[in-house]
């Protein structure tokens, strides 16, 4: 099937592409840059998104939206049109992991459009996907925001060890390990093996 | 660390989503919740030596399984406890002779996430008959508790 990725260049766009290659043709990274840093729809910034798109040599349609809310939803829409009618997508595809608010909304643009919504990350334990996408993809942190991490945290690539250390943290202070609550910001470096994208 | 219940006996997990990606969205999600099951597509249950069966959803515009529901009819004869989620129950509920109708519902209410494009005709959001169960909601995603109920305690 022909799909489109809502991508934003953090590891769990990064890995619903890397899962969606497997049996599917990846036409668009769709990206939408929020001038909002606080969506609860977009992940921020995505200046990488570019870059990883050069590399993985798929065409990035990025659209700017002012990220307020509801508002942010249609500028997503248009996005998303714009795919269908350019790179003729089927479906698009999600990092969604847990957030019902996110899901949903894109399951209702996808069923106004007619096309398929795929949410391949949809309810995965935290840890086990933090170690999944860490096995795949090289992840960067690049910005620390939460009791615990400091300064130190930010360009330690996470692997095995860094996830054991983030879920001591978790014990002692109750942070998402997958820093899905804002504690940490990620950057992809790289897909350790790009053959199947 | 992940929510799992230890079921001492096969359940046996249908999925009916015809593309292989909906299976991380709509099936494994409810096997991460079980020890012992076996995944079979609908089209190629051929060993019925198993406990239970619990009939996954699948995505919205993924009707296929409406065209195939020859492929259920051993469910007729099935004496097993059998859960059907969201697709899952529209299937329960046209082998047991309901008739379905369109109605969409998209996100949560009442801590129940749905994700539907039809419901039984008659029925609300849910269906017990005899040895079926059908929940039109998705509880592999905010109510977990219930596939926890029906494999250890049905």
């Amino acid at each position: 099937m022909n799909l489109g990725i809502l991508f934003s260049g953090g590891k769990d766009s990064s890995y619903a592409l890397y899962k969606a290659s497997e049996e599917n043709e990846i036409k668009v990274l769709i990206t939408l840059d929020s001038e909002n840093k606080d969506s609860y729809m977009f992940h921020t910034p995505v200046e990488k998104a570019e870059e990883q798109a050069s590399k993985l040599e798929i065409p990035l349609l990025k659209i700017r939206t002012e990220g307020k809310k509801e508002e942010e939803l249609e500028d997503l829409k248009i996005a998303i049109k714009k795919a269908i009618d350019e790179y003729e997508i089927e479906g698009v595809v999600t990092g969604a992991v847990a957030s019902t608010y996110q899901a949903s909304r894109v399951q209702r643009i996808c069923d106004d459009l007619d096309i398929y919504c795929f949410n391949p990350l949809w309810q995965k334990d935290q840890v086990e996907l933090l170690r999944e996408i860490t096995s795949k993809i090289k992840v960067k942190i690049v910005k620390v925001a939460a009791e615990g991490l400091d300064e130190s945290w930010v360009g330690k690539i996470i692997d095995n060890n860094v996830v054991k250390e983030l879920i001591k943290l978790k014990e002692k202070y109750g942070i998402n390990v997958a820093g899905e609550g804002g504690e940490y910001e990620t950057e992809v470096e790289e897909f350790y093996d790009c053959s199947s994208t | 660390m992940k929510q799992k219940w230890r079921n001492f006996m096969t359940v046996l997990v249908l999925k009916i989503n015809k593309n292989r990606l909906h299976d991380e969205e709509f099936v494994r999600p409810v096997t991460d919740l079980l020890e012992d099951f076996k995944v079979v597509d609908y089209r190629e249950v051929k060993n019925l030596d198993f406990d239970k069966v619990i009939i996954c959803g699948t995505a919205l515009k993924d009707n296929e399984y409406l065209d195939n529901l020859d492929k259920f009819s051993w469910l007729k004869n099935c004496k097993k406890p059998v859960l059907g989620i969201c697709a899952g129950m529209h299937i329960i509920g046209k082998i047991l002779g309901y008739d379905l109708i369109e109605n969409k519902k998209i996100g949560v209410e009442d801590n129940k996430y749905y994700l539907h494009s039809f419901k039984i005709e008659g029925l609300d959001e849910s269906l017990e008959v005899e040895n079926f169960k059908g929940m039109l909601f998705h509880p592999e995603v905010l109510n977990k508790e219930l596939i926890k109920d029906f494999v250890n305690l049905t």
